[in-house]
C-alpha cells in the first residue's frame, strides 16, 4: 500500500504549509527563551522534541510499511472457502 | 424493591431497559435520559466505603462499595451514556437503545461491585448485552464478529469466575482488593482483566467486533468494557511491574496497525487499545501519581474517543463509508462534525488546551519521576503514533484531503451534532479548566502540566511530527489507503487455532479408527471360533459348565455392545 505515489501531492495547500512551517519555525526559537525542564539526559538535547516529532512519524511510516508487507491480505480474506471460525 | 433499585447503582437503567422496547420513540429517548439522570445523581452522592451487603449460601457479598476511584469512573460512565442517547435520537432501532442502557446500567454496577462474585454477574452481563450491539451490525460479517466476541467476553468471565473460586479456596476472601499477581487467582484475574483491556495477543475482538457494530452501537461499545478492565486492574494490580511493560506494547504495536487500516473506525479500534495503554502503564508504575494519571486518561479518552467514533460513525451515516481510501473534502459538506472531530483529535493527540494534554501528560510525568526512560519514550512515540493515525489519517485526510471521488453527504443529524458538541464542549472544558477533574481524582498527587518548558516541547513534538506529514506527502511518499485485511491477533483464533486443531485431530482420528477396525476385526474372529467350540466336542460343548459358557457368551455380548456405542 505504501508503494503508490503521487509525485504532485495537493494533501496541503500552500497558505496552511506556510502557517505550519512559520509556526514551527517560532517554536524552535521559543526553545532560546524557555527553559525545558528534564527528567533525562537525552531530553535535555536542544530540540529533542522537535527532532524526536519529526523521526518518529517517519519511523511509523517506515514500520508500517513492515506491516502493510507482512500482515495484509485481500480485503475479504476471511471470507475466502477457508471459511470462519 | 424499589428501595434497592435505587440503592444499587446502575441497577435502574438494567431494570429500566426492560421497559424501553415497548415505548414509542420520543418518549423513549427522554425515558432513558430521564432514568440516566436519577442513576447519575444518586449515584455521585454515594460516598467512600461498604453500603451494601447481602449473603449468599454463606458468602458475604459487597453489592455496594465505592472507592476513592469510583467517583471519577462512574461520573464519566453516566456521561457517556447520555451522550449515547443525544447521538442516538435519529435512529429507531429499539434493541440498541434497550441494550446500550442495560450495558451501560451493567458497567456503572460492576465498578461498584466490592466483591469477585457480584462483579461476575455484572461482568459477564456487559458481555451479553453489549453483543447486542455488535449483532445491531450490517454488515454480512456482523453475526460471525458478535459471536467472537461473546466467545472472549463471556470467556473473560469465565476466567474472572475461576480467579475467584481460586481466591476463595485459598481463604482469601472474595473482596475485590489489592491480589498478588503471580498466584493461581492472581493470574486468572489477571488474564480476565486484559481480555476486556485488550492486552497484546488477546486484543484481536476490539479491532474485530467494534467497527462491524452498527453507528450507534460502536460509540455506546468504546466507553464501557475496556474502561471498566482498566478500573479493575488499577483497584486489583496497581504497582504491578510487569503492566508497565504490556502497556507499552500496546501503546506502540497499534500505531503501525493503525497506520495500515483503511477502515477508519477500526482505526479508532487501534487508536483506543494505544489509549488503553497509556492507562496500563500507569497502573503498573503504580504511585498516586501514576493512578490519578490513568484515572483522569481514562474520564477524558472516553469522552475524546466516544466524540471520535461519533464523528466518524457520523461520516458512515451519511456517505455509507468510513473507508479513508473513499473519503475527503467532507469539511466542506459537514462542516460541524469536521470542527467537533477536530477537537477530539486536538485531544487525543495531547495538544496543550485540550483534555489528553491535561490527563496523560500525569502518567508521563509519573513515568519520567520514576525514572523508565525507554517507557516515557515509548509513550512519547505512541503520541507521535496519535497524530499519524488520528489528526492526519482519521480526521486531517477525510474532512479537509482531496476527495478521491466526489462524496455526497449532509450534515449529521441534529442529535449527533448535539452529542458531538457537547463531548466536544467537555474536552475543551477539561483541556482549559482541568481543576474539577483533578479534584475528583483518587490522590492529592499533582502534576505541573502548565510549565513552559513542558507545554514547549508537547507543541514542538505536535508540530514536527505535523511536519512529518508534510516532508512525507511533499515528496510524493506517503502512503495512499488501500482497502485490504489487516491481520491481527484474532488471527489466532480464527485461523491458527481451527488448523491447529485439525493438525492435532486429523491423527488423533486417524488411530482412532484404526483401532475400531482392529476390534470389530476381532469380535468377528471371536464369534467364529466361539462358534466351532460350541458344536459337538468343542471347547464348551460338554466339558465346560454351563455357567462359565454363559460368562463367555455375556462377555462377548458386552464387547459388541460397546463397540456399538463407540461405532
Amino acid at each position: 500500500m505504501a508503494k503508490s505515489k503521487n509525485p504532485k501531492s495537493k494533501l496541503t495547500p500552500a497558505l496552511g504549509l506556510r502557517l505550519l512551517a512559520a509556526v514551527a519555525g517560532l517554536l524552535v526559537l521559543a526553545e532560546i527563551l524557555v527553559h525545558r525542564h528534564a527528567y533525562f539526559a537525552l531530553e535535555a538535547m536542544p530540540l529533542f522534541f522537535a527532532g524526536f516529532g519529526f523521526l518518529a512519524f517517519l519511523a511509523i511510516i517506515l514500520g508500517s510499511r513492515l506491516v502493510a508487507k507482512l500482515a495484509t491480505r485481500p480485503v475479504d480474506y476471511y471470507d475466502t472457502p477457508e471459511g470462519d471460525a | 424493591m424499589l428501595e434497592m433499585l435505587l440503592s444499587i447503582p446502575g441497577l435502574l437503567l438494567i431494570v429500566g431497559a426492560l421497559l424501553v422496547p415497548v415505548l414509542p420513540h420520543a418518549p423513549r429517548q427522554a425515558y432513558m435520559l430521564a432514568l440516566i439522570g436519577v442513576s447519575g445523581y444518586l449515584t455521585f452522592g454515594i460516598e467512600t466505603g461498604v453500603h451494601t451487603t447481602a449473603s449468599l449460601g454463606g458468602l458475604d457479598l459487597i453489592l455496594v462499595r465505592a472507592e476513592a476511584m469510583t467517583k471519577p469512573f462512574a461520573l464519566v460512565f453516566h456521561i457517556a451514556a447520555a451522550l449515547n442517547v443525544f447521538y442516538a435520537l435519529h435512529d429507531p432501532n429499539k434493541t440498541t437503545s434497550a441494550a446500550g442502557l442495560a450495558y451501560a446500567g451493567a458497567a456503572i454496577a460492576a465498578l461498584f461491585a466490592g466483591d469477585f462474585l457480584t462483579l461476575f454477574l455484572y461482568w459477564e452481563l456487559t458481555a451479553i448485552t453489549s453483543v447486542f450491539l455488535v449483532l445491531a451490525g450490517t454488515s454480512a460479517r456482523t453475526m460471525n464478529a458478535a459471536m467472537r466476541y461473546l466467545l472472549m467476553q463471556v470467556g473473560s468471565g469465565v476466567v474472572l469466575l475461576a480467579g475467584a473460586v481460586l481466591l476463595w479456596r485459598d481463604g482469601t476472601g472474595l473482596t475485590i482488593q489489592a491480589v498478588d499477581a503471580l498466584t493461581p487467582a492472581g493470574l486468572c484475574l489477571l488474564l480476565a482483566f486484559g481480555i476486556k483491556a485488550a492486552f497484546p495477543l488477546v486484543n484481536g475482538w476490539l479491532q474485530d467486533a467494534y467497527p462491524e457494530a452498527s453507528v450507534t452501537g460502536t460509540v455506546m461499545l468504546s466507553a464501557f468494557t475496556t474502561k471498566l478492565a482498566i478500573y479493575m486492574l488499577a483497584l486489583c494490580f496497581a504497582g504491578f511491574t510487569p503492566l508497565i511493560y504490556i502497556g507499552a506494547v500496546m501503546a506502540v504495536l497499534p500505531v503501525f496497525f493503525a497506520a495500515v487500516e483503511n477502515d477508519l473506525r477500526r482505526v479508532l479500534a487501534y487508536s483506543l487499545n494505544n489509549q488503553l495503554g497509556f492507562m496500563v502503564i500507569g497502573i503498573g508504575v503504580g504511585t498516586q501519581l501514576a493512578l490519578n494519571g490513568t484515572v483522569a486518561h481514562a474520564f477524558a479518552s472516553t469522552i475524546y474517543q466516544g466524540l471520535l467514533f461519533m464523528a466518524l460513525g457520523a461520516v458512515l451515516h451519511r456517505t455509507g463509508t468510513a473507508k479513508a481510501s473513499q473519503l475527503g473534502a467532507l469539511a466542506k459538506s459537514m462542516p460541524l462534525t469536521a470542527i467537533f472531530c477536530t477537537v477530539g483529535a486536538l485531544s487525543i493527540i495531547s495538544f496543550p488546551l485540550f483534555s489528553g494534554f491535561v490527563t496523560k501528560s500525569l502518567t508521563l510525568g509519573a513515568v519520567a519521576k520514576e525514572g523508565y526512560f525507554f517507557v516515557w519514550l515509548a509513550m512519547v512515540f505512541a503520541t507521535v503514533g496519535a497524530v499519524q493515525h488520528i489528526f492526519v489519517k482519521a480526521v486531517y485526510l477525510p474532512f479537509f484531503g482531496p476527495a478521491p471521488k466526489r462524496v455526497k453527504a449532509k450534515e449529521a443529524p441534529l442529535g449527533m451534532l448535539l452529542a458531538m458538541g457537547a463531548a466536544a464542549a467537555l474536552c475543551l472544558g477539561i483541556g482549559v479548566y482541568p481543576e474539577p477533574l483533578y479534584a475528583l481524582l483518587p490522590y492529592d498527587a499533582r502534576y505541573e502540566v502548565w510549565k513552559a518548558g513542558y507545554v514547549l516541547g508537547e507543541l514542538q513534538l505536535l508540530f514536527f511530527a505535523g511536519l512529518g506529514f508534510v516532508f512525507l506527502s511533499l515528496r510524493g511518499v506517503y502512503p495512499t489507503a488501500m482497502d485490504t485485511t489487516v491481520l491481527n491477533t484474532d488471527y489466532l483464533f480464527r485461523r491458527t487455532l481451527p488448523r491447529a486443531t485439525m493438525a492435532i485431530a486429523g491423527p488423533v482420528l486417524r488411530v482412532w479408527f484404526v483401532v475400531l477396525a482392529a476390534l470389530k476385526r476381532s469380535v468377528l474372529q471371536m464369534l467364529k471360533i466361539s462358534e466351532q467350540a460350541s458344536r459337538e466336542s468343542g471347547l464348551v460343548s460338554g466339558i465346560a459348565s454351563i455357567g462359565s459358557a454363559a460368562g463367555i457368551f455375556l462377555a462377548m455380548f458386552a464387547l459388541m455392545l460397546i463397540l456399538r456405542q463407540v461405532m
